[in-house]
């Protein structure tokens, strides 16, 4: 594929780290018998990608009216 | 931007989000719709390239805004497909169905204009 249109990797695997590292630490809160903060935790990791989710919308948005004139 | 880039992202967050789904990450789906919208700005950006280059053909001025209406149109298309994949993704199969009808709609009435100049103008040839 020609141009130098980056694709944002660094993004996902950041995305990809949050969830992995929040995961992991409910999994231990969860087995460690305190679930309340284990899903508190689930919680804000949960809002914390639908916030990265709603900002690269926005962008995809204002590129698509960009682009076509929409 | 590397074909092998867009295959490695692409490969990753699979893999990540089967770890997710295994491991009970409630926010998995949230996940896969972020490397959505990252694949569709992908895209989008290199359809912009595109679309720039054909914005700038040399035609008639009739020609430039029937080519920009037909761009338009394209660009419905696509925002109407992206959305409707997104709700997909999070699991809101009823709206993207809606989103996609809506979609239909609305480009079916954006051509309506020119069918019904075609139409009065085929029936000019024929009297």
């Amino acid at each position: 594929m020609k141009g130098d249109k980056k694709m944002d990797v660094e993004l996902i695997l950041k995305v990809c780290g949050v969830a992995t590292v929040i995961t992991f630490v409910s999994s231990l809160l969860s087995k460690a018998g305190k679930d309340e903060q284990s899903t508190m935790v689930s919680l804000l990791g949960v809002v914390l990608v639908l916030i990265i989710l709603a900002e690269k919308i926005g962008v995809l948005v204002n590129t698509l009216r960009e682009v076509f004139g929409i | 931007m590397t074909v092998l880039r867009v295959c490695g992202g692409a490969l990753l967050a699979a893999i990540v989000g089967f770890v997710l789904s295994e491991l009970g990450f409630r926010g998995k789906r949230a996940v896969s719709a972020v490397v959505l919208v990252i694949f569709s700005l992908t895209f989008v950006d290199l359809l912009g390239d595109t679309v720039a280059k054909i914005s700038n053909v040399s035609i008639t001025d009739e020609g430039k805004e029937a080519l920009g209406a037909a761009l338009k149109i394209v660009g419905v298309g696509h925002a109407f497909s992206i959305s409707a994949d997104i709700c997909s993704e999070l699991s809101e199969g009823g709206i993207a169905t809606a989103l996609l009808l809506v979609g239909k709609l609305e480009i079916l009435l954006m051509i309506l204009p020119t069918v019904i100049n075609l139409i009065e103008y085929s029936a000019s040839l024929f009297t």
